[in-house]
């Protein structure tokens, strides 16, 4: 079991409490196995503790205890060894304004190591993926927050990962980019395991296997199997 | 790997136009301090001439001054430049892409040090100039010049590992800038701090970042100042790697 895609093992994290957050996020033995082809959709309110739960599976966040195997590989162990099977897209997105698009794919596929023959057509299939052909030499700096949130996503899908973790991934989508993104999602699914974080769940219910909602900062959470 | 890095922080720091900026600075003022050295070396040269005493040597009376100040204006943009490594990043989140990705924290730190320290080195292109002026019509000391050009290679990449070991602990640019600048300022103040205490004593300067450099720019090549530089940029970068494997932001 431990060799799934995605397995997760009595998670425990508590955040710190300070004077501003009088009840911080905690989260006790969580454990789940998303398998290639599987979808686990993350919902709850905000501040429930979306985001974090997908920085601890990302191995951004150590959790007090329990562990993240990504193939396997515990990401907080063997963290450059599990990474290589990971794609995320966090909340706030990674991009560099100065940069064209192209350009930062193409550092985006050096960074996961894709060979050097196969970055040029790696960087051209996610832009096709993302329909940003026609964006690609323009900055990134001029790009809209939809266009934005689109090359994100060909960032986390660029290597074609094992485990797929996306944090809001409709954000600033307009509804026929929803529509498209859905597609994509529907395409890549039966190769990878996704972990969805959202606060529309229509919007992904079709992929869901499994959905994972988080109540009062993670201490209550409910996980269940979607039947679409 | 680092190359990679290396490359792409380079390229980011001409992107941002950051590197034109601080060149164009970096070119006015030492072309103000050469032509106010040249000018003095020409006057006390005729005057030696008048007087039959021994002739002024350019690399000493003109180059030696004009490294010195190379070394302290390096001084005060490293800190600006190395702030995009880590503080910038964390700041515009973009450093989540590389703890996301497939690389181990040595390589982030050494790629980004190398380069920001090769982008820096675009700055050493106006002294290059001078110097480059200057043998085409003297006879220059070139065992100080050499001296010397390594000397400020191995400040810079000091300076550059505090500065970034300083922005890999600090989430707000201007905090990581004004703390940088104090730590430098700190280490390079020791020797005078040291001289305070016990004039005859010099143990303090030891520790002082600019007190290794006075050799260097001399012509002397000591084992003891090369020591220095290269232990200081170790642990700084060392401390950085460490810094990044404990990434302590995310952490809510």
């Amino acid at each position: 079991m431990q060799t799934s895609s995605l397995y997760v093992e009595k998670l425990s994290y508590k955040a710190r409490s300070s004077d501003r957050i009088q009840d911080p996020f905690h989260i006790q033995d969580l454990s789940f196995i998303v398998k290639q082809g599987q979808c686990l959709v993350l919902t709850g309110a905000n501040g429930s503790g979306k985001s974090t739960t997908l920085h601890i599976l990302a191995g951004l966040i150590r959790p007090c205890q329990g562990r993240v195997c990504l193939k396997g590989l515990d990401i907080h162990r063997n963290g450059p060894a599990a990474k290589q099977y990971l794609g995320l897209l966090p909340e706030m997105l990674t991009l560099y304004p100065a940069l064209s698009i192209h350009d930062y794919l193409s550092f985006v596929s050096k960074l996961h190591a894709i060979p050097k023959h196969l970055q040029g057509e790696t960087v051209d299939q996610a832009l096709e993926d993302l329909r940003l052909q026609s964006y690609a030499s323009v900055p990134i700096h001029q790009l809209s927050r939809g266009l934005k949130q689109r090359v994100g996503l060909a960032q986390a899908i660029l290597h074609r990962p094992a485990v797929l973790l996306l944090d809001e991934p409709t954000n600033g989508l307009d509804p026929k980019e929803v529509h498209h993104f859905q597609a994509l999602l529907a395409r890549l699914k039966p190769h990878t395991a996704m972990v969805i974080s959202t606060h529309h769940f229509n919007e992904v219910q079709s992929l869901c296997d499994q959905r994972l909602s988080l109540h009062s900062k993670g201490i209550q959470y409910d996980l269940y199997a979607c039947t679409t | 790997m680092i190359y990679t890095l290396a490359q792409h922080e380079c390229k980011l720091l001409w992107k941002s136009g950051k590197i034109f900026h601080v060149l164009a600075f970096c070119q006015g003022i030492l072309s103000f301090i050469a032509y106010w050295l040249l000018e003095e070396f020409y006057t006390k040269s005729q005057r030696s001439l008048l007087e039959q005493d021994t002739l002024v040597d350019i690399t000493e009376a003109v180059l030696h001054p004009l490294f010195a100040w190379t070394v302290l204006l390096f001084f005060f943009i490293t800190p600006l430049l190395a702030v995009s490594t880590f503080t910038q990043e964390r700041k515009s989140h973009t450093l989540t892409l590389y703890l996301s990705a497939p690389i181990e924290a040595y390589r982030l730190v050494i790629g980004k040090f190398l380069g920001t320290f090769m982008a820096q080195c675009f700055l050493l292109l106006p002294i290059f100039g001078i110097s480059l002026l200057l043998a085409l019509q003297h006879t220059l000391d070139s065992g100080q010049l050499l001296a010397s050009y390594m000397g400020i290679f191995l400040f810079l990449g000091a300076v550059l590992s505090m500065a970034i070991g300083v922005a890999s602990c600090c989430k707000e640019p201007l905090m990581a800038t004004f703390l940088s600048f104090s730590v430098l300022l700190g280490f390079s103040l020791l020797e005078w701090v040291g001289r305070l205490i016990d004039p005859a004593c010099d143990y303090f300067a030891h520790f002082s970042l600019i007190y290794h450099c006075k050799n260097f720019l001399s012509g002397v090549l000591s084992s003891q100042d090369l020591i220095y530089y290269i232990l200081v940029m170790i642990s700084c970068l060392a401390f950085s790697i460490m810094r990044l494997k404990h990434e302590p932001f995310f952490q809510r």
